[in-house]
């Protein structure tokens, strides 16, 4: 699944260990998430979602376009 | 100064972290059995009795080295790993539990393997004797209670602690994988031991192949 972590870091300042802390994930994790190697969980999009204060949509995107 | 935040984190390549583990696997593997051997060559001479002869002693001092040097690449391998964990600062909470864990685990194996060497007397017809030779009802219930209760413990706290949901996810992965080699591999092998094609079934052979694809499957769905 395509997603705008890596971008929504950067333009923090945020190395992956700072995501990896305040989402409590390891680097790895991060990374994983950010290349679309792993999806997280509904709890972690969450998550994510709240701390860049965007909804889930607006980082991740499955591919299905609504018309 | 952003690409800088961006790039030179924990995206290592499958390749490097790889090869850091095969170091590490290696080394280990390679110091364990060269200390059976030196184990088993010192105690074969004590039986003997009498001093060493200076083939003997090369010999010793041929196995003492490569003990030294799996060790040392062993060694390498772990720091490598922890260089590349740390490239981006300290590890995170809970990182630092992860390693704690794994530390831990990795000292009892050690103590473990050390125990089985040490009281094995296979060892002197065998290197690699100590991984299913007979031991003394004492050691075995005393490494009986560590695998049986420290493990587990480790691994509920390892579980729930230690890791996060993108290594469980791993973890869930190579145990399938395993389960499924289990499950088809161990009745084709009875199955043909019975049609008297092949020998019989090794246990200990069959748990070292199911924790191989567990490991295996799980790094690769980690890190990949």
């Amino acid at each position: 699944m395509k997603n705008r972590l890596k971008v929504l870091r950067a333009e923090r300042n945020w190395s992956q260990a700072d995501l990896a802390l305040r989402l409590d994930v390891s680097r790895q994790a991060v990374n994983a998430v950010e290349t679309g190697k792993y999806d997280p969980s509904l709890p972690l999009a969450f998550k994510i979602a709240r701390l860049f204060e965007m909804s889930i949509e607006e980082i991740f995107d499955d591919g299905e376009h609504r018309g | 100064m952003m690409e800088s935040i961006v790039d030179n984190e924990a995206n290592a390549g499958f390749g490097a972290q790889a090869g850091r583990l095969a170091l590490i696997a290696l080394g280990s593997v390679g110091a364990l059995l060269g200390a059976g051997v030196v184990t088993g060559f010192i105690v074969a001479h004590q039986q003997q009795g009498g001093a060493m002869t200076a083939r003997q002693l090369l010999i010793l001092a041929g196995a003492l080295l490569f003990v030294l040097g799996c060790g040392f690449t062993a060694w390498r391998g772990i720091r490598a790993a922890l260089a590349a964990g740390a490239g981006d600062g300290p590890p995170t909470p809970r990182e630092g539990r992860y390693r704690a864990v794994m530390l831990i685990a990795a000292l009892t194996g050690a103590v473990i393997s050390v125990i089985l060497m040490l009281q094995n007397d296979a060892l002197t017809d065998n290197p690699i004797g100590f991984l299913s030779g007979p031991v003394s009802p004492a050691i075995a219930i005393v490494l009986a209670l560590l695998v049986g209760v420290l493990i587990p413990a480790l691994s509920i706290y390892w579980h729930l602690r230690a890791i996060d949901e993108q290594e469980a996810a791993a973890y869930n992965k190579g145990a399938l994988f395993a389960a499924y080699a289990y499950w088809i591999g161990a009745p084709v092998w009875w199955l043909l031991w019975r049609g008297g094609l092949v020998a019989a079934p090794d246990g200990v052979a069959i748990y070292l192949v199911t924790i191989a694809i567990a490991s295996v499957t799980w790094f690769w769905a980690k890190y990949r």
